[in-house]
């Protein structure tokens, strides 16, 4: 122990050299051809991220607080301090509160929202961190598709046309809902949709048949119409919900609407957060 | 008695004296009375101190008189203080017919503002109250909570109304009792807030200050996020917080995983940052300039970290004891860690009188200085001295004095003991410098070139893994922390038990040598 000082100077320049080489092992490992989505665990709120076969990452909303970096941190290497775009499902705060803080940590290439004015002073600060970010902002109504790369799309299915400029006390109603489509897998992202905005979706005609659903609202009664299951056809249902919330979310009616479609659900405050890998034909679900 | 132990019996008095007050209140006119009948003693010691053999006892006399002047005046500060007169107070709580009254207040932020998603909330200077007939000027502090609408930040003018509440404690935490000590008796909830174009009538003193602390605060802010920029989270926001000791980022479940370890400390700033600083700049400045030119700006150079920091007590602490000890290497005089630390302790103590019964912070930071002081030096003489720095044994015997000072308190405080605690430290604390260098480096590289951050930043994320996994892994282990519950006047009993068996200790080892 005479040169110890030595010592801790050599015992860091080799915790730094072993750190890299494990995260560029963590960081092959994660371009892999597979798409990966994360349905995190963010309590009662929102956040679902996705890591496209040739790694490009979109965030769909950030869950109610600042903790959303915890979690992408579990996810991301910490090589990585980028974000391809951001879509915003509406202006909640349980969907955009951890929003400011992912934009002040990592570079965000686009923000996709449909672009209504709402008066809350959390969507007052996105709005500024939007600005000062620098971001390209993406006005989102229907048609639109984000190119992932490697055959993996999202397009915007709603708002039909664009809210823009349009003053709304009730978001839900220009919610921004998207289909992820990777080959022949297909999940549809419905942040809080609620059961007219499905009616006016079935209506359009648009093809709603996707394998996955991530259900509206965090599984609320005005969500997830049998109409919308009908057209839907999933596979499989997941909801991103907080443990013991004070909205009792989700409602026992839209789980028995589920299980008399015989759709299997997995829940975010039962299961944590849970990961889809798909090669673009099967996929499965895990626990993350 | 030499002349520094009667500094040293005066100074310990004064704090007694504060204690004193502070556990039962006593009338200020009984201290009144106290401190005068102390005064006439001295004085009349002093002046019939004429013949050389009843200079002894004159001297006496005079040291009595000088202790209970010094106990006397700790407990009239603590009283005055507690008392706190203000016209605010006539603006608390105000109702009528069942609902609370609004006033409009008119200052400035003083103080960063701490957010939690879109609640924010920070102290705000009143200077005035504007009713309808009149202003009435004021100067005191409040603190601020609500909803953020726009953003604003330290030193900007707001117009702000609100009903003024009294804080209420619920549950265990004195909560009325930690915003008195930062000198805050009143409260506004979600109060509407406009930024004032008109200018605040403000001193020279106080416009002095906010035209200094502000870019200190933009520099800190804009470095902070540079770090979160460069560092992947959580180990951004701990970087973040033993270099500048901002917690409110770190995730709770990391946070826990420090209690449970007993490592919690280095999310404090302490001395050790402080030393860090000094040497840092010493050294910078050494290279160019003369020795005494090169300390005052080191003190500076403190100066500016501790604002950066908060101030807070345990910061205050190591910064006032830094700069004695900087001081008397520049003048040439040796100085005494008993006496400066006691002196360190007295004069925040006259600054803020709460500090010494209500404030953790300021209890463990004297006690972990008091455990390295006290404790250290009698662990060295069992264990075998060995003169080499930074080694583990080093370490080991300087986490285990500080840790056996502070455990009653913790104890008292949070209930639990952690199993654990000293061989996680051992295994995360001689990493410290480089995790704080490298930190540190790549937050500033961040600030002037982003990428250049993000490569510095792996290094400082890699060594951070490292202690967060020792922390994480012991935290977790069965044991690591377990539930304890002693009461107070045990706690004492067990300090002063403590400082008895340290003197037998000292006077023993002293009578063999």
């Amino acid at each position: 122990m005479q040169k110890s000082n030595l010592n801790i100077f050599h015992a860091v320049i080799l915790l730094t050299l072993v750190g890299i080489t494990l995260i560029s092992f963590k960081a092959k490992a994660q371009y892999d051809g597979l798409l990966r989505i994360y349905v995190m665990d963010v309590g009662q709120g929102d956040a679902i991220f996705i890591q496209a076969p040739d790694g490009n990452q979109v965030l769909i909303d950030g869950g109610p607080d600042a903790s959303v970096l915890d979690d992408l941190a579990k996810i991301m290497p910490p090589t990585d301090r980028s974000i391809d775009a951001i879509i915003v499902s509406h202006p909640h705060s349980d969907h955009i509160g951890g929003l400011p803080a992912v934009l002040e940590q990592y570079d965000v290439g686009a923000v996709v929202e449909a672009g209504e004015n709402y008066d809350s002073a959390i969507f007052r600060t996105w709005q500024q961190s939007v600005d000062s970010e620098g971001a390209q902002k993406i006005d989102a109504t229907a048609g639109i598709t984000l190119n992932l790369g490697q055959d993996a799309t999202i397009t915007v299915l709603n708002p039909l046309r664009s809210a823009s400029g349009i003053t709304t006390k009730s978001p839900h109603d220009y919610n921004v809902t998207v289909m992820l489509r990777y080959g022949q897998m297909e999940m549809l992202l419905t942040g809080d949709m609620e059961a007219d905005v499905e009616q006016k979706l079935i209506a359009s005609g648009i093809n709603l048949d996707a394998d996955i659903l991530k259900v509206g609202h965090h599984g609320s009664k005005t969500s997830t119409s049998s109409a919308l299951l009908n057209s839907v056809t999933p596979e499989v249902a997941l909801i991103s919900v907080g443990v013991k919330n004070r909205y009792n979310h989700p409602h026992l009616s839209t789980l028995q609407r589920l299980e008399d479609f015989k759709i299997p659900y997995y829940r975010t405050d039962t299961e944590g957060t849970i990961m889809i890998t798909s090669d673009g034909d099967r996929f499965i679900i895990t626990r993350k | 008695m030499h002349k520094s132990q009667i500094f040293g019996a005066a100074l310990l008095a004064f704090l007694l004296g504060t204690a004193m007050a502070s556990a039962v209140a006593v009338p200020s006119n009984w201290l009144l009375i106290l401190i005068g009948v102390s005064f006439v003693c001295m004085v009349v010691a002093g002046y019939f101190a004429l013949s050389r053999e009843e200079k002894l006892s004159k001297q006496k006399v005079f040291l009595i008189g000088l202790i209970f002047l010094c106990f006397s005046g700790g407990a009239y500060r603590f009283s005055v203080a507690n008392a706190g007169q203000s016209v605010l107070n006539q603006f608390i709580g105000l109702e009528a017919g069942g609902k609370t009254i609004e006033f409009t207040f008119r200052g400035y932020v003083d103080g960063e503002i701490t957010k939690d998603n879109s609640r924010f909330s920070f102290q705000f200077r009143i200077k005035e109250i504007v009713t309808p007939k009149l202003i009435i000027p004021v100067n005191d502090r409040i603190l601020v909570q609500g909803e953020l609408s726009q953003p604003a930040k330290f030193g900007d003018p707001l117009e702000i109304v609100a009903p003024l509440l009294a804080p209420t404690n619920s549950g265990e935490f004195d909560y009325v009792m930690y915003l008195k000590k930062q000198g805050i008796r009143a409260v506004a909830k979600s109060p509407k807030i406009k930024s004032l174009d008109k200018d605040l009538n403000l001193g020279a003193f106080e416009k002095a200050r906010l035209s200094i602390f502000r870019p200190i605060f933009n520099i800190k802010n804009r470095f902070e996020k540079s770090v979160g920029t460069s560092i992947a989270s959580p180990n951004s926001a701990y970087i973040n917080g033993i270099l500048l000791g901002s917690r409110q980022n770190i995730p709770d479940s990391l946070r826990k995983d420090f209690n449970r370890t007993g490592t919690s400390h280095v999310l404090a700033i302490s001395g050790y940052n402080i030393t860090l600083v000094a040497e840092t700049l010493l050294g910078l400045l050494l290279w160019r300039w003369r020795r005494q030119k090169a300390i005052l700006i080191a003190i500076a150079g403190i100066a500016v970290f501790t604002v950066m920091t908060g101030a807070s007590a345990s910061v205050v602490r190591a910064a006032v004891m830094g700069s004695v000890v900087l001081i008397a290497s520049g003048i040439g005089r040796l100085s005494d860690a008993r006496n400066a630390i006691l002196f360190t302790a007295a004069v925040m103590i006259a600054f803020n009188p709460f500090l010494l019964v209500f404030d953790v912070g300021f209890q463990l930071s004297f006690a972990a200085v008091l455990g390295l002081i006290y404790v250290y030096p009698s662990l060295q003489n069992k264990f075998g001295r060995r003169d080499e720095t930074g080694g583990i044994r080093e370490i080991a015997l300087m986490t285990l004095s500080a840790q056996i000072a502070v455990l009653p308190l913790l104890v008292g405080y949070f209930k639990t003991i952690s199993l654990f605690s000293l061989p996680a430290n051992i295994l995360i604390l001689p990493f410290m410098p480089a995790v704080m260098l490298l930190g540190f480096i790549s937050g500033v590289a961040g600030m002037i070139l982003p990428i250049a951050g993000k490569v510095l930043g792996l290094a400082a994320w890699a060594v951070s893994e490292y202690q967060l996994s020792v922390v994480r892994l012991f935290s977790h282990l069965p044991w690591s922390s377990v539930d304890v519950s002693i009461s107070w006047p045990i706690i004492v009993a067990v300090y002063f038990f403590g400082a008895f068996t340290l003197w037998r200790l000292r006077t023993s080892s002293n009578a063999k040598v």
